[in-house]
């Protein structure tokens, strides 16, 4: 076909709105690339009709461009114009809804999370101090029934050396109920007393052991109040044992009517 | 008005070239220039085929998309790159108008109301600016013609079929109204 008369047919009119046979468009596709006047008129024929659609624009309502960025992958752009700004609202893609979604969970998650944490943090601090008082508590035991347990074994190897002579020491008129034992190396001089038995005294009292020797009261110490079992001063050739209740400290001399128990070896 | 858009509405238009460099990087600034430059002819396309706004602001938003994600399939040598999205939107209005949910809707039937549709269609635009004045020198037939091809996608067999002419009259009398139109813009 002349190239004339293509353009004088209509043909390229049909061709440009698409309405042509897929055949026919293929030919023309192909006749434009060897003929410049066809395609300068298709070009023509193009810009009349681009000329008509503008001439019948009509605006789409202005929420749209928003609503089409989104939609493409475009937030909203800040507006300039401080005056109209009344809310912003940001588009995301489907894919950065569902990210923002999960980062909504997340976060609430991570807050649940936390709550949790910080309280059995709390929990845990409060648990770690109470076993902590109550490990001191515990080690206080121990020390003082290690304490314990050493002063008895110290009182059993007294008490059961067959070296050491059990003296009892029995209550006189101003106190019959009172008792004591004096465990006695007759050879070597070592002194102890198991002064459980004694009364309550005043605590600016204490009791004091004595030794008979030569019919002469010798000092062997005074007893400290919280001890009932002590090693108390050497002493050699006693006949007898009396402990006397005398002023804090001791005297150097018994008061005599102040003698709770006396025993004889 | 953003300041992007403000910006270019200052400088002069993109050529063609240009903005299509920009759509292959899919630039946000290529997106405000093609919406802002291209929506108000596409979207009067549209409604021009749908006459109902909630379909058109939905088919105005496919376009686009579609404009957007297929711009590799444009072909320059082949046609103006308005021209191709002028084609892109009014088949997917024409689509969207034939498709049934939009025929119940609508109730736009390609039937004997056709004649009373088509008359309603080309009164559309002599809103536009001096266009009454180039539609009135369009003959009843040549109006026809063109609201057939152009706002229902009809091809030149069923164009010929629905007003029972012959191919070449559809032809000539699209010659002739294109002819007419062309005087009247260049």
């Amino acid at each position: 076909m002349e190239a004339k008369q293509l353009i004088e047919s209509g043909s390229l009119e049909l061709y440009v709105m698409g309405s042509l046979p897929a055949e026919e468009m293929k030919q023309i596709d192909e006749l434009r690339k060897t003929s410049k006047e066809v395609n300068d008129e298709i070009h023509r024929i193009e810009s009349a009709l681009e000329e008509f659609a503008f001439a019948q624009s009509l605006h789409p309502k202005a929420e749209l461009k928003d609503e089409i960025a989104a939609r493409i992958g475009f937030g909203v752009e800040l507006d300039l114009d401080m005056d109209n700004i009344k809310t912003i609202i940001v588009h995301l893609r489907p894919v950065m809804r569902f990210a923002a979604a999960a980062g909504v969970v997340l976060i609430l998650g991570l807050s649940v999370t936390t709550v949790y944490f910080v309280n059995r943090y709390n929990s845990t601090n409060n648990e770690l101090l109470s076993l902590k008082s109550e490990q001191s508590v515990l080690a206080n035991q121990v020390k003082h029934i290690t304490s314990e347990s050493e002063q008895l074994k110290n009182e059993i190897a007294v008490v059961s050396n067959p070296a050491h002579q059990h003296i009892l020491l029995n209550g006189l008129p101003i106190s019959p109920t009172s008792k004591a034992i004096v465990f006695w190396n007759k050879e070597e001089g070592n002194t102890f007393i198991n002064a459980s038995a004694l009364p309550q005294i005043a605590a600016n009292e204490q009791f004091q052991l004595w030794a008979i020797v030569d019919g002469k009261p010798v000092d062997l110490g005074v007893i400290n109040k919280d001890t009932s079992f002590a090693e108390m001063k050497q002493v050699k050739n006693a006949v007898a044992f009396a402990i006397t209740l005398e002023p804090l400290g001791g005297k150097s001399v018994p008061t005599m009517e102040k003698m709770y128990v006396l025993g004889n070896v | 008005m953003t300041a992007t858009t403000a910006y270019l509405a200052q400088s002069k238009k993109y050529t063609e070239e240009f903005l299509c460099s920009e759509l292959k990087s899919k630039s946000k600034l290529a997106f405000e220039y093609l919406y802002d430059n291209y929506s108000p002819a596409l979207y009067g396309v549209i409604f021009n085929i749908l006459h109902h706004e909630e379909a058109s602001n939905d088919a105005l938003q496919e376009v686009f998309v579609k404009i957007w994600n297929n711009f590799e399939s444009y072909d320059p040598q082949r046609s103006r790159l308005y021209t191709w999205m002028m084609n892109i939107a009014r088949n997917h209005a024409i689509d969207k108008l034939r498709s049934k949910a939009m025929k119940g809707e609508h109730e736009l039937k390609r039937d004997k109301d056709f004649a009373r549709n088509i008359h309603a269609t080309t009164s559309q635009f002599v809103d536009g600016i001096g266009l009454k004045k180039m539609v009135d020198q369009l003959e009843k037939e040549q109006k026809d013609i063109i609201d057939l091809l152009y706002f229902r996608g009809f091809t030149q067999s069923e164009v010929a079929e629905e007003l029972s002419i012959p191919l070449g009259t559809v032809k000539s009398r699209v010659r002739l109204a294109m002819n007419k139109l062309r005087k009247y813009f260049i």
